[in-house]
């Protein structure tokens, strides 16, 4: 190779001006932050989430036992507010007691 | 404090210095100009700056020499990708600010060579390193980096002279 014609020395030469794209550059300055970070955020929505709805299966409104319900009307024995004695027809459950 | 706070604090020491964005975005065209002169791809070089900015922001220990350390993350990331089959495809683009009539030839013949080829002529004739600067950044001995830039010299001359 001719040292002063040297393709590889033009070619290489030419790329010192060359800059990023204003493209590639908006997209560096928009995530400064890591992979980890990308990751982790749905990761810890979708905990978050099942963390709700375990709570919701526990101690949310689908545990209220359902009115005429066997467990409801233990529960209101239990607190005195049913009539003691035998009741014909159970206005809640509508079962005989 | 948690990590995230910590990166975006400068925090200066004896043994080097913690990376912000700060320390990373000057640098940002030469790590380009690195990768690219690697790997000959616009697309491809943006992907692997953006990789390495990355990881150099999730690195926790203090850097002494940002730039060499950085344009070492950039190398060894263009090798990496150069190694992978799927990147070996004829890049015809011309990046913004390239001057050179026969660019797309010399590009068309780099890509010819080996990865370690490629590498080791850019960071020959583009970084200007030493073989001593070019053995500690590939971890191979100096002669290894003489006999490969002989034969990645003789292998450009001959696909060039097709």
């Amino acid at each position: 190779m001719n040292p002063t014609h040297d393709p590889l020395i033009e070619y290489f030469d030419s790329l010192r001006e060359v800059r990023l794209s204003p493209v590639a550059e908006a997209r560096l300055k928009e995530r400064p932050v890591g992979r980890f970070a990308l990751v982790a955020t749905p990761v810890a929505a979708m905990a978050l989430t099942y963390a709700f709805l375990l709570w919701c299966a526990n101690f949310g409104p689908t545990n209220v036992p359902d009115v005429g319900s066997p467990m409801l009307e233990q529960q209101m024995a239990a607190a005195g507010l049913l009539p003691e004695g035998p009741v014909e027809t159970s206005t809640l459950s509508g079962r005989g007691v | 404090m948690t990590m995230a706070v910590r990166r975006w604090l400068k925090v200066t020491s004896s043994e080097g210095v913690k990376l912000t964005p700060d320390d990373v975005w000057p640098l940002r065209h030469q790590a380009f100009r690195t990768a690219l002169a690697i790997v000959g791809q616009r697309e491809l070089a943006e992907d692997i700056v953006q990789d390495v900015f990355v990881k150099a922001l999730d690195h926790g220990e203090p850097v002494r020499h940002v730039e060499a350390w950085l344009r070492t993350l950039v190398v060894r990331a263009s090798l990496n990708s150069l190694r992978r089959p799927t990147s070996q495809t004829l890049a015809t683009d011309v990046p913004d600010g390239e001057t050179f009539e026969d660019a797309i030839l010399v590009r068309a013949a780099l890509e010819k060579l080996s990865p370690e080829s490629r590498t080791i002529l850019a960071l020959a004739y583009f970084e200007s390193l030493s073989h001593r600067e070019i053995a500690e950044l590939l971890d191979i001995p100096e002669g290894t980096v003489a006999s490969r830039l002989h034969t990645a010299r003789a292998a450009f001359q001959k696909e060039w002279n097709r």
